[in-house]
């Protein structure tokens, strides 16, 4: 029976609406504020006060992956170097999670992974360390300085170029994904990616996701707005440009190399093909969060009876 | 006969500037021969002509019109017996192919004999194995990690690989196996199957160009041998003579190999055979001192081939992203032993397979099995044929692999030998269509490229599956593509059904497969699960 490609992708994001997770919501913005305050305790007036830049912070979080990115802005003399900064961050965190987590160093970031708690839940927490341009500018323009500390798209290791405004990032995308459509297609592209290894930050998602919605006429069902979304990106994400709504020479487009870029083109050109092939593989590409199935889900699954006892095995289709 | 001999005549006399000196008559086996002048660009020159009863058709790959000209055998592309090398195209008229045979002649005058023209790629001296013997030897070698110096000289091994027959002669193969020099043994680089073979002795001498007459025909005589070789290998040669081993061993041929480089930079091989019973040598004494002497007699030369892997898969290979991989092949059915021996005789290395089941007759109509093996491991038939294949491939059988797998992969003692087991392996190709399979290697978290092949009923579709999220597009296709699920074979006996389809069948859709798998590592693209589907003339992959 040919899948109701709508229907099924409101299932998909009832099932990873971040309200479904609290429990698991709390113990990330509990995590979250420990580490700022260690933060704030080891460095005092050095810093500035850090804040979430993550997917939650920009209304476009799924309970599948949690974004909580802590931007920690520094005082333009804390630190010698962009370089200096990242790696005394990185040595304190170290040294005060080692017990406690997994860290590592990551492109711009410090990953935090918390071993799996009592309940078998994981926190994660990317930290990510940044510099003032000049003395005291930070209270004027909120801008930052990042250390690239591995190769980051088309940007080199041990760059010190990257500047930004995270406060106007979260401004930018909170503002669009509080539009339903923007922000539905933000979600449904953002699961995709979790579920299928997908390189392109979240970050890149929703701008290009933006960006298709300032330059196409988006209308109809939720597979009608998706799949002109993903034509655009197939059409657009090897020449597009996006810059950071956080410093405009920023181009968030660097972010992801041209093999990466030409990849990501075709998977939405393969995705589209084959749903419109057969609605089924609509299941393959965004799969419902089994943890959390919408009302329809559930009803379908006592009709088929597939989670009962006692039910017929299907037959043998595939041979080697 | 008149008519065939008119038709040649006023082909030949079609061609500007040539003439008949002598008219062409039949000998008794039917062959024409004639003598013609052709004047080219003020050069004229002179060739007996003849004409075979295959004419104008070629036989055995071969012209079967002559130009021979001895004076000219110092010219490229020129035979032993001073026979020009002409080539046309196919022409099934008498006076058209004589015609074009001439121009080509013509146009070999101009470009070799004229100007002079090297070749750009290099073809190996001219070796003629005698008529008269009882048996041809061929002797296949591949080049070695060392550069050989002027004058080095030793034992070296060979090792007889089969013995077959042509043209009602014996034919016998052997691979060289090793040089030895300065107390070091050189391998030649065969797989570890062929390198373990039994082997006998024989000697080298290497000398820096080739032992030649007339720039490209090897010398035919003994003596002609002496100025390329040292005093001091005459001596280990006499050593060797003296060597009663060959007797005890029952050997009668001793080979020396006589090595020389090419413009490649590689060395190439000649080999000269030395009845054990009578060595081609004599000693004379002088002022004190022996020296020795090659004598004058003819040289039995054995053909000899540069087999390495560049030259053996020279003519076609999968990609080296594929071929330098350790890959392990679960399942060997159908598809499997299909994908193996493809993987074999596309140039891979390293194969190891795993399967528990026995090979039985109704297999081999579909699979790389044969019928004269009877009921065999699947697993050490597929290693025999692999092997029999490729001599640089290393193959290794498991029949209980999987078996392990499944007994102890819940057993967290194990489970991370059982990860690391298949992480050995680079590649893992998953053909069982067993889904408990595809099951624990997803859930194992293999580092290693995962690739699950399977078809459906009559080979209608090829699946092929990869990570990310192997197991659960596996189990969404074998749902969604809907096959016909009711016209199976179902042979007498307690045995499941299993699909209909033939070799030809299968065979279509797994080439397809592998074709576009070699190509995506090739380029160097993102492996996707994709499905080949056939349906009454067209074959098409959807990627996923």
């Amino acid at each position: 029976m040919a899948t109701d490609k709508n229907k099924h992708l409101n299932c998909v994001l009832d099932s990873h609406k971040i309200k479904k997770e609290q429990n698991l919501l709390d113990k990330h913005i509990a995590k979250k504020n420990e580490i700022k305050e260690d933060l704030q305790k080891k460095y005092g007036s050095d810093m500035y006060d850090p804040f979430n830049t993550g997917s939650y912070a920009k209304h476009s979080a799924i309970n599948t992956k949690f974004d909580f990115d802590l931007a920690v802005p520094f005082k333009r003399n804390a630190f010698d170097t962009l370089k200096g900064m990242y790696e005394a961050v990185y040595d304190f965190l170290y040294e005060k999670y080692k017990d406690k987590a997994t860290v590592k160093r990551q492109k711009v970031s410090i990953g935090l992974e918390f071993f799996a708690d009592s309940d078998g839940d994981i926190i994660k927490v990317d930290v990510v360390p940044g510099r003032e341009l000049n003395k005291d500018q930070y209270k004027d323009d909120e801008n930052i300085n990042l250390y690239v500390y591995s190769q980051y798209g088309s940007i080199s290791a041990g760059s010190e170029r990257i500047k930004t405004n995270p406060k106007a990032q979260i401004a930018n995308i909170k503002d669009h994904a509080d539009k339903d459509d923007v922000r539905h297609n933000i979600k449904l592209l953002k699961i995709w990616k979790v579920q299928n290894n997908g390189k392109a930050k979240s970050f890149f998602i929703e701008l290009i996701t933006i960006k298709a919605f300032d330059n196409k006429d988006i209308n109809g069902d939720k597979w009608e707005q998706l799949k002109i979304v993903m034509e655009y990106i197939r059409d657009n994400v090897k020449t597009i440009s996006l810059p950071d709504p956080g410093n405009s020479n920023n181009d968030l487009a660097d972010t992801l190399t041209d093999t990466e870029k030409e990849i990501l083109s075709n998977d939405m050109k393969y995705m589209i093909e084959r749903i419109e092939e057969n609605s089924d593989n609509i299941k393959l590409y965004f799969k419902i969060n089994e943890k959390h199935p919408c009302e329809e889900k559930k009803q379908e699954e006592n009709r088929y009876g597939t989670k009962s006892a006692g039910v017929s095995a299907p037959p043998v289709t595939r041979f080697g | 006969m008149m008519e065939r001999l008119t038709r040649i005549t006023e082909g030949i006399c079609a061609v500007e500037n040539v003439t008949i000196n002598k008219g062409f008559e039949a000998d008794s086996d039917g062959t024409l021969r004639g003598s013609i002048t052709v004047l080219e660009s003020g050069h004229s020159l002179q060739f007996e002509v003849e004409i075979f009863e295959a004419y104008p058709f070629q036989f055995h790959d071969v012209e079967t019109i002559r130009f021979i000209n001895n004076d000219l055998i110092e010219y490229n592309h020129v035979n032993s017996d001073g026979s020009i090398c002409v080539h046309t195209p196919h022409n099934r008229d008498l006076k058209s192919k004589v015609f074009y045979d001439i121009n080509s002649l013509k146009e070999w005058i101009v470009k070799y004999y004229i100007n002079k023209e090297e070749d750009h790629h290099y073809d190996h001296i001219m070796v003629t194995e005698s008529a008269s013997k009882a048996h041809s030897s061929c002797f296949l070698f591949t080049n070695v990690s060392i550069q050989f110096a002027k004058n080095d000289f030793g034992y070296m091994y060979v090792s007889l690989l089969s013995k077959g027959m042509y043209i009602n002669k014996p034919v016998f193969t052997y691979i060289v196996q090793s040089f030895r020099t300065n107390k070091l043994n050189v391998p030649c680089k065969w797989s570890k199957f062929y390198s373990a073979l039994s082997y006998q002795k024989g000697v080298y001498f290497f000398m820096e160009h080739p032992p030649v007459h007339n720039r490209r025909f090897i010398v035919e005589n003994w003596n002609d041998l002496q100025p390329y070789v040292s005093q001091e290998f005459m001596k280990f040669l006499y050593g060797v003579k003296k060597d009663n081993d060959f007797n005890k061993k029952g050997i009668t041929e001793l080979p020396l190999f006589i090595g020389y480089k090419i413009p490649a930079g590689e060395t190439h091989w000649q080999c000269a055979l030395i009845k054990i019973t009578d060595f081609p040598f004599y000693s004379e004494k002088s002022n004190g001192t022996y020296t020795g002497h090659f004598s004058n007699v003819l040289i039995n030369w054995a053909q000899t081939k540069n087999c390495s892997r560049e030259y053996f898969f020279g003519r076609g290979s999968l990609c080296e992203a594929i071929t330098q991989k350790r890959i392990l092949v679960i399942g060997i059915g159908a598809v499997g032993s299909m994908v193996a021996t493809t993987l074999a005789r596309g140039g891979c290395i390293s194969i190891s397979l795993a399967d528990h089941d026995i090979k039985e007759p109704e297999n081999v109509c579909r699979s790389e099995y044969f019928f004269n093996t009877g009921l065999n491991s699947k697993v050490q038939e597929l290693k025999r044929t692999l092997l029999q294949i490729s001599p640089f491939i290393d193959v290794s059988a498991f029949s209980e692999f999987m078996d392990s797998v499944k007994l102890y992969i819940n057993d967290d003692k194990y489970k991370g030998k059982i990860k690391a087991a298949i992480e050995k392996y680079d590649l893992i190709i998953d053909c069982t269509a067993d889904n408990d399979v595809a099951y624990i290697l997803e859930t194992l978290a293999i580092e290693s490229e995962l690739i699950n092949l399977s078809i459906t009923n009559h080979a209608s579709e090829l699946v092929c599956v990869v990570k990310p999220n192997l197991y659960d597009t596996l189990m969404h296709l074998s749902e969604s593509l809907d096959p016909d699920k009711t016209d199976l074979y179902n042979p007498t006996g307690c045995w499941s059904p299993t699909f209909k389809a033939s070799y030809n069948d299968i065979s279509l859709v797994v080439q397809f497969a592998l074709k576009h798998l070699n190509s995506a590592y090739k380029n160097g693209d993102q492996l996707r699960s994709f499905y080949v589907k056939f349906r009454d003339t067209d074959l098409k992959l959807h990627q996923f």
